[in-house]
């Protein structure tokens, strides 16, 4: 499976990438952008089965993101990972088709349950 | 508390010392978490993340200080890497304060009006600040890292949107 883990650190970027491996999610091939247009473009060349999105971002945020992949009917499954966690944010996510939502700072059994039925 | 008494800044510094013991209790996997004072006595050679949290009412900004030993060894926690360059280590401690005040917002969720939180940006120096209104902090212990956090909140009179310059 591809993924594409957008975040503007690369230190969430690496850490993402190693709670993965650690919740067993080892047959996963990802690429990494750095904030949301950097995101719409990887988005066209790697064609990721899924995508991880921070909210908070330079350029281009990952709410306007999930926003561009609805309204395009793109059959990508997308969610977040972000320190951003409020009912607000959470409903804002979900009406733009986020598929799940993790708040950080989050563990290994976060990811477990939020991907399972995504990811396995 | 409800929006009409929105929270005061000891209840934004306690919603922040818990997500501090959220963080070193999930990704960084510290026991040792303990608080240990609130004066203001930041560290001679600092090392200081800083995030801005905005609202028609308020202005607030968090500040997460200590010394460059200090960002090593919380830095090497939270990346799970011994070697880190300065590079690597000033991206992971803005991180730490994005999630410190994502979470410190989160834990106040429905006690506040919304309010963005912009950029975090990482410097040596604390910030030049205009007077603040009032500004409160607590002294913790991250494992062998002394860390200080700071809140300085102003009334906010309109203008800024508060964003830092991203890092």
């Amino acid at each position: 499976m591809k993924i594409l883990i957008v975040d503007d650190s690369k230190a969430m970027r690496m850490i993402i990438r190693r709670i993965l491996r650690q919740a067993g999610f080892q047959d996963v091939d990802a690429e990494e952008a750095v904030n949301g247009k950097d995101a719409l473009e990887k988005i066209k060349t790697v064609a990721p089965d899924l995508v991880f999105l921070d909210w908070n971002m330079p350029e281009m945020n990952g709410i306007e993101v999930a926003q561009n992949l609805k309204q395009s009917g793109s059959p990508i499954k997308y969610g977040f990972v972000t320190s951003e966690g409020t009912q607000e944010m959470k409903q804002l996510a979900m009406d733009a088709g986020a598929n799940f939502f993790i708040c950080k700072p989050f563990t290994v059994e976060t990811f477990q349950s939020e991907l399972a039925g995504i990811l396995s | 508390m409800s929006h009409e008494s929105a929270p005061s800044i000891r209840e934004w510094l306690g919603a922040a010392e818990r997500a501090a013991e959220e963080l070193a209790s999930t990704i960084l996997g510290i026991e040792d978490f303990q608080i240990t004072g609130h004066a203001l006595e930041p560290p001679e050679s600092l090392v200081g993340g800083y995030i801005n949290l905005n609202n028609d009412l308020i202005r607030l900004k968090l500040g997460v200080l200590t010394d460059p030993e200090g960002c090593l060894e919380v830095t090497r926690l939270f990346l799970g890497m011994e070697t880190i360059s300065l590079e690597e280590q000033a991206d992971a401690w803005g991180e730490i304060v994005n999630i410190l005040a994502g979470t410190m917002k989160r834990n106040l969720d429905g006690h506040s009006a919304p309010i963005q939180m912009g950029l975090p940006s990482v410097a040596k120096d604390l910030p030049t600040l205009p007077a603040p209104d009032e500004i409160a902090a607590t002294n913790l212990t991250l494992g062998k890292a002394k860390v200080t956090l700071m809140l300085v909140k102003h009334q906010n009179h309109g203008g800024s949107n508060g964003n830092e310059t991203p890092r």
